[in-house]
């Protein structure tokens, strides 16, 4: 008998309170002053043997009582019993390196005699590569070996952290001896990322289902212009020759024959004549893995979010504050391509060209008219960012046309607004000023547009006067996903109703401003299959995520053919105790949890306490 | 006996009220103007016309006799009735043993009860023009007032009775064997004890001071929880003159208790009635009414 919290036990020392009570009552009742004793004397005293027993079968209930609670707050199991045999986890590899002919079969087979060597006990299977999926939980024979036959080869690479990990956590539920069969074909660079820690306890076997091989693999395809360039790495331990043909773009560049001495790899350029978006890259390498013969790639796009800055007066001077703290440089160069027109080139703009901005700030109407709403409005739709300044060539009514707000904007012109205050902190744009966001308060606003901002506009900021200062437009009717964001700041940025663009919070908040309202830097292009965009298969190719193309391939560190032995994989498992006592203690809770002898002791506990009425009341 | 009074004057017969009252001469006056009130409006004229000193103003009667002061409190007319002063002899014997200072369930204890019993009955006497005398005994006559009908020897006995001390332990016979041979005849002795002593030995003293002519009323005096037993739980029951303890469970006790103390009263009234003296049992938390009506009624038959 075990118990899970026994510090309870120490209440089962509160049974001295009922003895004690006992002892005193039965010597000393207390004293009552009377005057007829005499008459009393005569009356029998009762002190019967039957009341005597009487006491003691109270005593013994009331211990009995008290042991029983504490007891039961102790929560008692009885420690391995009852036990339905030993756990099996088969861990079988899937990463692509398995798919070598005959391995998955050798690696089934073996997964098979595994679970075969269960005696009876629970099995369940694990599929892992980067990660480690259940397919079938712990459960009989028959079930673990039809869910073997579900698991095929993938394009993942090898992660026996993970395999270890999830297994432990099946076995920690499961709570009984236990054993995890790893069948894989042991890559050694399966160790890489480390982290392959299993408590102690856990009893672990390895079946390698690998062999001896040779491997080509195309281990990197970059596109550089007009020429492409392609990495072919030999890992086995003899020189190979091999075809290396690449598409461009759908285009069939020449084949080139490339041989490439053990261990070693070499660099395969291909000219393409023109500029190539998508490459897709192959060997021939019918020996190795048939996974790492082809890579793709998509030219990775250089282009710096764009910012179109539309100014009513003459170009060289509308929005020149603006536009230098957007083009402020940072140690790796700009962070923005600025641009800045009048309201008439804007007008004048396709749509496309409008779309292919990230951020649009108008700082004036003038030159506007109507075509440019339907582009405006088109441009927020598909997710672009508009920032819009008053100032003294903005019309609010013009503006509010444009962009078909109703009601429209009204703002009163307001005089000596005061200094800028952060009202939330919170906001993207204001979060990073934090403790320098005081330096606002240098800054001293001489006209600014006292707007309403009822429901249509969430504050950001606000002027000491208590006016609006940054708003947010929040969008008409349902929210969209793509809806694009809209700021509007209700004073100048070109120094004519303030001198904000002399502080030195301008740039920031400027640049701010446009990376909150979509200007992101380039995104990454070109993943392997563990890291693959949400939403996109887990296999090679060029695919789309969302409204971009990105570049799928397998982990060239699956493509090693350096293995290890299975006396070797155990020593490179780490042994855990700090992780085996949480699982002792897990063990303890689900047997303590199965057995619920607590819940015996209490009834036990009630059923004594009535007998102890009953008695008492007799 | 039937009730005499209302419920109102009951209020003034109270142990509970007249416990808070602060001296024995306003609590004596407040238990007997309040019985006395209860008795005028109470059909049993019969003690009223022959006793009291007020009736109610028939036409004819002379106005002089009228009491203004009634008149005033009541809105009614009353006369006064004087009648003659008598020549009785009324001793007042009050038992001032240990057992007497017990209180149980009650407001007071049995020896308060009954020295507002003997301040009252003092009061009553008083007014009647009847030489009172009062007798504070324990094993022994710890205190005597001789019997007198002087206007100052009222506040005598009330101021006797106001500082009066708890004694020793009972031993009764021997105080009235004593008395026996010092009351004059025509006399009436009043008795006022728990009698929790011999019964014997009790009903042979009495029986001596019946013999030498003495009329005697005995008022036993017990306490609520003497006469209920309403004690739980084991306890060690301590007498409080003997110091004798017994141990005991009163559930188990209790029957053969009640039955006993029964058993002491019914032999206690049966041989006092037989011997010719009135006995009455008085429980301290009821009111006094009872006991004066007793005395009246004793006094009445002597006449």
């Amino acid at each position: 008998m075990s118990f899970l919290t026994p510090l309870y036990l120490f209440g089962a020392a509160l049974i001295a309170l009922p003895i004690v009570l006992h002892l005193l009552r039965r010597d000393v009742a207390p004293s009552v002053p009377f005057t007829a004793v005499r008459l009393l004397r005569k009356s029998p005293v009762d002190r019967s043997r039957r009341h005597r027993l009487r006491d003691l079968l109270l005593l013994a209930a009331r211990v009995i009582a008290l042991l029983l609670l504490a007891g039961s707050f102790a929560r008692p199991f009885v420690a391995g019993a009852p036990s339905t045999g030993r756990t099996t986890i088969v861990a079988i590899d899937r990463s692509f390196s398995m798919a070598v002919p005959a391995r998955f079969e050798r690696a089934r087979a073996l997964a098979r005699e595994a679970i075969d060597g269960a005696r009876g006990g629970p099995v369940g299977v694990i599929a892992f590569d980067d990660r480690a999926d259940v397919v079938a939980a712990p459960g009989t024979p028959a079930d673990a070996r039809a869910a073997l036959d579900t698991i095929a080869p993938g394009y993942g690479a090898t992660r026996f952290a993970a395999a270890l990990d999830k297994a432990a956590e099946i076995l920690a539920d499961a709570g009984r001896e236990s054993r995890i069969v790893i069948v894989s074909d042991l890559q050694r660079s399966g160790f890489d990322e480390g982290g392959a820690v299993l408590p102690e306890g856990i009893d672990l076997q390895v079946r390698d289902a690998g062999a001896a091989t040779t491997n080509l693999s195309v281990t990197n395809a970059t596109i550089d212009r007009k020429q492409v360039v392609a990495t072919i790495r030999n890992f086995g331990n003899v020189a190979r020759t091999t075809d290396v043909h690449a598409v461009a773009d759908g285009r069939m560049l020449t084949a080139r024959r490339v041989t490439i001495p053990a261990g070693d790899a070499a660099d395969v350029a291909f000219d393409t004549g023109s500029e190539a978006g998508r490459l897709t890259v192959g060997i021939s390498d019918s020996d190795g893995y048939l996974a790492d013969n082809e890579r793709v790639a998509i030219a990775e796009s250089r282009a710096l979010p764009k910012i179109l800055i539309v100014g009513g007066g003459p170009v060289q001077t509308a929005g020149f504050y603006f536009s230098r703290a957007l083009q402020a440089e940072a140690e790796e160069g700009a962070d923005f391509d600025v641009h800045t027109i009048t309201g008439g080139a804007f007008t004048a703009l396709t749509p496309a060209q409008v779309r292919d901005q990230s951020v649009i700030a108008i700082l004036s109407t003038h030159g506007l008219d109507r075509r440019v709403g339907e582009t405006l409005r088109a441009f927020l739709d598909a997710g672009g960012g508009l920032f819009i300044a008053a100032g003294q060539d903005m019309d609010p009514s013009v503006l509010s046309t444009l962009l078909g707000w109703q009601p429209p904007l009204a703002p009163r012109d307001a005089r000596n607004a005061g200094v800028l205050a952060a009202t939330d902190l919170r906001h993207p744009v204001l979060r990073p000023f934090d403790a320098v966001a005081a330096n606002f308060g240098q800054v001293v606003f001489d006209r600014v547009w006292d707007i309403d901002a009822g429901s249509a506009w969430r504050v950001v900021a606000r002027y000491t006067s208590g006016a609006p200062a940054l708003a947010e437009r929040i969008p008409d009717g349902a929210p969209r996903v793509t809806a694009g964001r809209v700021l509007l700041f209700t004073s100048d940025v070109d120094r004519r109703w303030n001198d904000f663009p002399l502080n030195p919070a301008f740039v920031p908040f400027s640049q701010e401003i446009v990376r909150y309202l979509g200007a992101r830097p380039p995104a990454v292009s070109s993943y392997v299959v563990a890291d693959a965009p949400p939403g996109v298969p887990a296999r090679p190719g060029i695919v789309t995520a969302g409204n971009r193309a990105v570049a799928i391939n397998v982990d060239p560190r699956e493509s090693t053919v350096d293995r290890v032995t299975p006396a070797e994989f155990l020593t490179l498992v780490t042994r855990s105790s700090a992780a085996g006592a949480p699982r002792a203690v897990r063990l303890a809770q689900q047997t303590e949890g199965q057995q619920n002898y607590w819940r015996y002791g209490l009834l036990l506990m009630l059923a004594t306490l009535v007998v102890e009425a009953f008695v008492g009341s007799r | 006996m039937p009730a005499t009074t209302t419920s109102r004057d009951l209020r003034f017969l109270d142990p509970a009220v007249i416990a808070a009252l602060g001296t024995m001469e306003l609590k004596a006056r407040t238990v007997v103007e309040g019985f006395l009130s209860g008795l005028h409006r109470s059909p049993y004229k019969g003690f009223s016309v022959e006793f009291a000193e007020y009736r109610q103003y028939l036409p004819g009667d002379d106005l002089s006799t009228l009491d203004w002061k009634v008149y005033a409190r009541t809105d009614r007319h009353y006369v006064k009735k004087f009648e003659e002063e008598t020549n009785l002899e009324c001793h007042l014997l009050l038992d001032v043993s240990r057992s007497m200072s017990y209180r149980g369930g009650a407001a007071l204890s049995k020896v308060e009860y009954g020295s507002v019993l003997a301040a009252s009955l003092a009061y009553l006497m008083h007014r009647q023009r009847d030489a009172t005398g009062l007798i504070e005994f324990d094993e022994k006559i710890t205190g005597r007032l001789p019997a007198s009908a002087r206007p100052g020897h009222l506040h005598a006995i009330l101021l006797a009775l106001e500082k009066i001390a708890p004694g020793s332990r009972s031993s009764i016979e021997r105080p009235l064997h004593q008395l026996a041979d010092a009351l004059g005849k025509r006399s009436l002795a009043v008795l006022i004890s728990d009698l929790l002593d011999d019964p014997d030995r009790v009903v042979r003293g009495l029986k001596h001071l019946r013999f030498r002519g003495t009329d005697v009323i005995v008022f036993q005096v017990l306490d609520p929880h003497e006469l209920n037993f309403p004690f739980k739980g084991a306890s060690r029951f301590t007498d409080i003159e003997s110091a004798d303890e017994v141990t005991a469970e009163p559930s188990r006790v209790r029957e053969g208790y009640l039955r006993e103390i029964s058993a002491l009263t019914a032999r206690y009234e049966k041989e006092l009635r037989g011997a010719g003296i009135d006995f009455l049992m008085l429980d301290t938390s009821k009111p006094l009414d009872f006991a004066l009506l007793a005395y009246l009624d004793a006094r009445s038959r002597r006449k």
